[in-house]
């Protein structure tokens, strides 16, 4: 029996000193053995430090059931990778290759790898028509809540819904949902009119217009209708109007005087 | 227009005339690596079957599905790691298969026929002992393993052939010989010991 403090010590440096690559040469019966005083043994250990190194050599040298028990390890070791090599080292069966090739030539041509262009294409299409999917609802939703706004936007601009009611096509309440997705209770709300442009910047927007094709007229038409629509309860600011001079009466102007020099005298 | 027509059936037998030739000179690259690396297949699929027919059988099964996938292998330096890693997992596959028919047929039929003297011959005990120690290693140890012990490998070539750092496969080389040696002990001194 070995001493029991080097026992694993012994183990490792049993593994270590058989080199499974060499080892072909090592079999059962010829073992890689120990050889006292030897430091390549040790050396090629993967576990040992140096000094553990010195410390188990010194030991060997002077005891011997541990050497002996190293050369069983060793022996043990050697056979392991001789069976090992064995067993991964067979012959290989006579016209093994030509066989491999018969079967290769039954086989149908392999289909060429795809381009990486196609698939991007295909992973581009794959990602349109996903988003295309995922969109389609709420654009057909949008669509249907431009062509009302119009109507929203001249009920709300010249309120005269009186008149408006002829020429309206339908009713918000009364248009149907027609999106996917759930809608909230209730009737779907009007669109709002801040989706469309505020009338004083429409104003100015057609303005600029006519001033550019050089038709102040019909920017003249186009304001004046607004102006009175924007402002109704303000005064509107004092027109231009041409200075008329009139001739003096001068006998009323005497009669008028008369009577405020009278005033003055009294 | 009508000229364009009349061009194309030459223009399509021009490309299928590429494509064929394109496709002769894959299966030929292929051969050639099949050449070199077919054994190596063979006797990986046999140090984990120990079975030659099935060894062989997995083997081709492994080099069909490299050859089916070849244009898919970017850099074909490595076609030889990647095949020891498609026939070891093939490997691993059918003997675990093999297992549990193995256990099917032992539940539900009769006892399984002993070993012939052929078998026996072939295999003595300390074989028979270390192969059930190697079935219990686990893949990665196993692999290392049998590709340390097979065609002169060096670690270096192994850890190239797996893709790892070669202090990963000296320790697992050594942890996996250290617990074969664990098993086997007490069988050796008793075959052994005088």
């Amino acid at each position: 029996m070995p001493c029991e403090k080097y026992q694993n010590a012994l183990i490792d440096l049993a593994a270590a000193s058989v080199d499974p690559a060499e080892g072909a040469q090592a079999t059962v019966h010829r073992p890689a053995r120990f050889t006292p005083g030897s430091a390549g043994i040790l050396s090629a250990s993967l576990n040992f430090r140096t000094q553990e190194a010195n410390e188990v050599r010194v030991h060997l040298n002077t005891c011997a059931p541990c050497r002996s028990y190293l050369e069983q390890e060793q022996l043990l070791f050697a056979s392991i990778d001789s069976a090992i090599r064995q067993t991964a080292n067979v012959p290989l069966p006579p016209a093994l290759l030509h066989r491999f090739q018969a079967r290769l030539t039954q086989q149908a041509p392999p289909q060429p790898a795809l381009s990486p262009s196609w698939i991007y294409a295909g992973a581009g299409l794959a990602t349109a028509a996903l988003l295309l999917l995922v969109l389609l609802p709420s654009l057909t939703h949008d669509a249907n809540q431009l062509a009302v706004v119009p109507v929203a936007v001249r009920q709300q601009t010249v309120g005269q819904p009186e008149n408006l009611a002829q020429s309206a096509p339908r009713s918000l309440a009364s248009m149907p949902v027609r999106h996917a997705r759930k809608s909230t209770s209730g009737p779907p709300k009007p669109s709002e009119p801040e989706v469309l442009v505020p009338p004083d910047e429409r104003i100015a927007f057609e303005r600029f217009l006519s001033d550019l094709n050089g038709r102040e007229d019909l920017a003249v038409a186009l304001v004046k209708p607004m102006q009175a629509q924007r402002q109704p309860h303000t005064t509107p600011l004092p027109l231009a109007i041409p200075a008329r001079v009139e001739v003096p009466d001068i006998e009323t102007a005497a009669l008028i005087v008369q009577p405020l020099s009278e005033i003055a005298d009294r | 227009m009508q000229e364009l027509v009349l061009i194309q059936p030459g223009r399509a037998e021009e490309t299928e005339w590429a494509r064929e030739a394109a496709i002769a000179a894959r299966r030929r690259e292929f051969e050639e690596r099949l050449a070199e690396c077919g054994p190596l297949a063979f006797r990986i699929a046999r140090g984990v079957l120990r079975n030659t027919a099935d060894a062989e059988d997995v083997a081709q099964e492994a080099l069909l599905r490299a050859y089916r996938r070849f244009d898919r292998l970017r850099d074909r330096q490595r076609f030889r790691a990647w095949l020891v890693r498609i026939t070891f997992r093939l490997a691993l596959d059918r003997a675990r298969s093999a297992k549990r028919r193995e256990q099917r047929e032992t539940l539900w039929s009769e006892p399984v026929p002993r070993p012939t003297t052929e078998d026996l011959a072939a295999s003595s005990e300390f074989q028979a002992h270390l192969a059930r120690a190697v079935d219990e290693l686990s893949p990665k140890r196993r692999l290392v393993l049998l590709l340390a012990a097979m065609e002169g490998h060096t670690l270096d070539e192994v850890a190239e052939l797996l893709g790892l750092p070669i202090g990963t496969v000296k320790s697992r080389l050594f942890i996996a010989r250290k617990q074969l040696a664990e098993k086997l002990r007490c069988h050796v001194k008793n075959t052994k010991t005088p």
